[in-house]
């Protein structure tokens, strides 16, 4: 009796614990993976989620999410230009000088009204000499940022800068009050940063998702979405599942690794535009054999683009004759110009190993050489195009033995500290849509662009004349176009090409306008859906 | 004359337990080892090219910047002066603050343990007691179609990669059947227990087959010996050899187990998290690194190397506690 009393009790716990495991099973699968999403709410993969949402760690994809919440004092539109938002009207009293006038009645989300020393306090954040701001360098070259009342800031340069008004419409406006009051705790995710836009920071978790959620006091137009959940996925596995769970609406930007299996997913639709972004080879001239003009003609004549780019890209790149793509240039310039200028720069880069050969023979290694180059772990696509570029290379004798680092490793080698051999592939992405932005950062002597370590002053005053031109000054192109010619003479880089950016969205929604700056827009009002 | 030497009487010292000066003794040794963790990891972190004020300024900052920024966080002080800095915080149990995130490291690995403990806990509760029924289950079916069926899938757990599990996990049940998310943590509660259940899911099944596999052959070895065979011969019941016998004699080595996947758990999430996009202590780590956040990096391991210590020490204890045999020995000994 006892036993079968003691029998009966363990199958009774028995049958308990399995009908609570399958209560829980149950309760856990409850729902669809998607979750109960709101046809209101928005669901995007991206590809970075900031370990802070201060404006001053935010930058390239990282504005999509910030410019929501703290609006810029100028826009940047989809048609290139920029145009007042939290400023009223902006004039210039002289080349050097900007000044803004608030528009009256902007709150921040806690109720608190913008001032000018708002506007003042966001800009020195940036400006100051201690400021970890990744827009730091184009703050640096601002002389004063002066209040008058509560509703005027001028902003003095030290020389005219045409980048200037992209510095601005990037850069979000903070409360000073808050700032003020919790420091450096800002933007973590017990201190979500607050600004006058149309969101607010609802829930973070750095490096990994964010949660926006319609601000109810916004001024404006109400979003089209009450929430836009942004995530991001560390694996290209995962990435895709997400979609195909129907957990997302969508991959902004996304990897141009994964671009195939994007576009073989049913209940997505892509979208391409070009980028302003390019890969290079760069030779660093002031260590040997790279000193040498004709090792670096005799390289650049052994790359073959074409087959590079197929190769590593598909149909998914263009060849860039130069740094700077034709379509930014000849956007500013005279279409013509430009377009000859541009034939120009590609008949220099043409694939023949004979001539190839034939530099190499007039140079100090005329037997060739052996180079280590450093590839990042976190562009796959460097290792692919060194290691293609490599079997050409071999036959006119240089060796390319690829060393694979992750980002810092490579940063130091390549940029900071030039550790490297001095030869190394890499992708510059534009940080401004003029075209002096890549040129700049990239060919102007001691800044980190300058993987190259280039200096000529020819070309150094070409673009330091760039500068003081009016931005609808047609002759800015011209010195530009000169400034690239010798670039190209000296062949201090190789252009490789321009790969495309790429979106994709569920069938029905289009990101109308995507470009390479579309996160510099207020993007989620061109959302569309078909439906 | 012969003078005898008394020696002056003195008060014994009342002496600690074995048990209790065996934990004493690994306390003090595991001391000097956390000790060696803080000065190996302070010492890979500074010696990996680039530092972090590369990863905070980004590409395009100026060398003033990237100096001032250095100069912020002392990075330019000897590493000596850097290390005793660093040694004195965690004196007073501070761990420094994130150069990435501006919070306390505290805070960053409280967050992300969040998200860890309950996937580890849950991973290996599950592993663990599933592993055991499922040894003992085959153990006592050895040759059987169940056994082979066991030991295969086993097999198959044990050769896949934890990333290709997971893949296969997500698949099914996310995109298939649609029944659960795959990437994310969740807004916390239920979404959240709905979030970790394809990661518990994917890691449980990689466990499985090793704790399956060793359970299965310690209670095979027990259910050969002759007291088993004696006690079937007395009649005593299944139930009654497995819970006296079977179960007693392998608690040693299946408490041993348990404390050993728990600490390969401990270092081994950080595939999972990747996988499934959790913001996890493996991701923590994994990005401190990337970022080179030195106090996130050094705090990480050292909580990690904490865990492990611990762990390690709690398995001793239990087998101690268990296993009569263990605490004579240690009487002997003392």
């Amino acid at each position: 009796m006892m036993h079968g009393t003691w029998m009966n009790s363990r199958r009774a716990k028995a049958l308990a614990a399995a009908m609570t495991l399958v209560a829980m099973l149950a309760t856990a699968c409850s729902g669809s993976s998607s979750g109960d999403k709101d046809k209101n709410d928005l669901s995007l993969i991206v590809p970075l989620t900031p370990a802070l949402w201060d404006t001053r760690q935010t930058a390239s994809t990282l504005l999509a999410g910030q410019l929501l919440v703290n609006e810029p004092l100028m826009a940047y539109q989809q048609n290139g230009s920029i145009v007042p938002n939290l400023a009223e009207q902006v004039s210039r009293p002289s080349a050097t000088a900007y000044e803004y006038t608030l528009r009256p009645g902007v709150k921040f989300s806690d109720g608190t009204p913008l001032t000018a020393e708002d506007v003042k306090f966001s800009y020195e954040l940036h400006s100051a000499k201690d400021s970890p701001s990744y827009s730091a360098a184009y703050w640096a070259r601002v002389k004063s940022i002066e209040t008058s009342g509560d509703d005027k800031v001028t902003i003095t340069l030290m020389a005219p800068d045409p980048q200037f008004q992209y510095t601005i419409a990037k850069t979000g406006i903070v409360s000073k009050a808050y700032y003020d009051k919790n420091g450096d705790k800002v933007g973590t995710p017990d201190v979500p940063n607050i600004g006058t836009g149309p969101y607010a920071f609802s829930r973070f978790v750095p490096q990994s998702e964010t949660t926006l959620v319609a601000s109810p006091g916004y001024r404006g137009k109400q979003p089209p979405y009450a929430k836009i959940t942004m995530k991001t996925a560390k694996d290209d596995a995962a990435r895709v599942l997400t979609l195909q769970s129907g957990e997302a609406d969508g991959v902004l930007n996304a990897p141009l690794s994964q671009i195939d299996s994007f576009e073989k997913l049913d209940g997505f639709s892509g979208q391409e535009a070009p980028d302003l972004a390019y890969y290079r080879v760069n030779f660093d001239m002031k260590k040997a054999p790279f000193d040498d003009v004709h090792v670096r003609r005799a390289i650049t004549h052994a790359i073959d683009r074409k087959a590079l780019a197929e190769g590593v890209f598909g149909n998914r790149a263009e060849l860039a004759p130069t740094m700077v793509p034709e379509s930014i240039m000849a956007a500013v310039g005279d279409a013509a110009e430009v377009k000859k200028a541009y034939e120009g720069f590609a008949a220099g880069l043409t694939f023949d190993l004979d001539a190839a050969r034939a530099e190499l023979k007039q140079s100090n290694s005329p037997d060739g050489f052996e180079v280590e180059v450093p590839v990042t772990q976190g562009d796959p696509n460097q290792s692919l195009i060194v290691q293609t570029m490599a079997q050409d290379l071999a036959k006119i004798g240089i060796t390319l033995n690829v060393k694979s680092l992750d980002e810092q490793g490579f940063g130091d080698a390549v940029y900071f500290k030039h550790t490297a051999d001095g030869l190394s592939v890499d992708s510059w992405n534009g940080g401004t849509p003029d075209p002096i932005n890549i040129p700049r950062n990239t060919l102007t002597p001691g800044l980190f662009g300058n993987a190259s370590q280039y200096d000529n002053s020819r070309v150094n005053a070409l673009l330091a004349d760039y500068q003081k031109k009016d931005t609808d000054d047609p002759s800015r192109v011209t010195m530009l176009l000169q400034a690239l010619a010798i670039t190209a003479e000296d062949a201090a880089v190789v252009p490789l090409f321009t790969p495309k950016v790429y979106a994709f969205l569920a069938d029905g929604m289009t990101l109308k306008g995507f470009d390479t700056f579309w996160y510099m827009t207020r993007w989620i009002d061109n959302i569309t859906t078909s439906s | 004359m012969t003078v005898q030497l008394v020696e002056p009487d003195t008060p014994a010292r009342p002496k600690l337990p074995p048990l209790v000066r065996m934990i004493v003794r690994r306390l003090l040794s595991a001391s000097v080892v956390l000790l060696i963790v803080t000065v190996v990891v302070f010492a890979f972190i500074h010696a990996a090219p680039g530092g972090p004020e590369q990863a905070i300024a980004g590409r395009e900052a100026t060398p003033e910047q990237l100096e001032a920024i250095r100069e912020a966080n002392h990075l330019n002080d000897p590493l000596w002066q850097q290390y005793a800095r660093y040694a004195v915080s965690l004196a007073h149990l501070d761990l420094g603050t994130s150069y990435t995130r501006n919070e306390p490291v505290a805070t960053s690995i409280a967050t992300a343990a969040g998200v860890t403990l309950p996937l580890l806990l849950a991973t290996w509760v599950l592993s663990t007691i599933l592993g055991a029924m499922l040894g003992l289950f085959t153990a006592r079916r050895q040759g059987s179609r169940a056994d082979r069926a066991v030991v295969g899938f086993t097999v198959v757990g044990a050769s896949s990669p934890v990333f290709a599990t997971g893949i296969l996990v997500s698949y099914i049940f996310g995109v298939r059947l649609g029944w659960l998310p795959t990437l994310g943590v969740g807004d916390g509660g239920l979404d959240t227990v709905r979030h970790l259940a394809l990661p518990v899911l994917t890691t449980t099944v990689v466990l499985l087959a090793s704790t399956t596999r060793f359970a299965r052959v310690r209670f095979g070895q027990v259910l050969d010996e002759d007291q088993v065979t004696f006690a079937r011969a007395r009649g005593l019941s299944s139930q009654y050899i497995v819970r006296t016998i079977v179960l007693k004699n392998s608690a040693v080595q299946m408490i041993t187990l348990a404390g050993a996947v728990l600490v390969a758990m401990t270092g081994g999430l950080v595939v999972v998290e990747q996988v499934y996009g959790l913001p996890g202590i493996g991701t923590l780590l994994i990005t401190g690194i990337t970022m080179r956040d030195i106090p996130i990096v050094q705090g990480v391991t050292l909580v990690v190397a904490v865990l492990v210590v611990l762990i390690n020490l709690v398995v001793d204890v239990l087998c101690f506690v268990v296993d009569p045999r263990l605490r004579k020995g240690l009487e002997t000994e003392a």
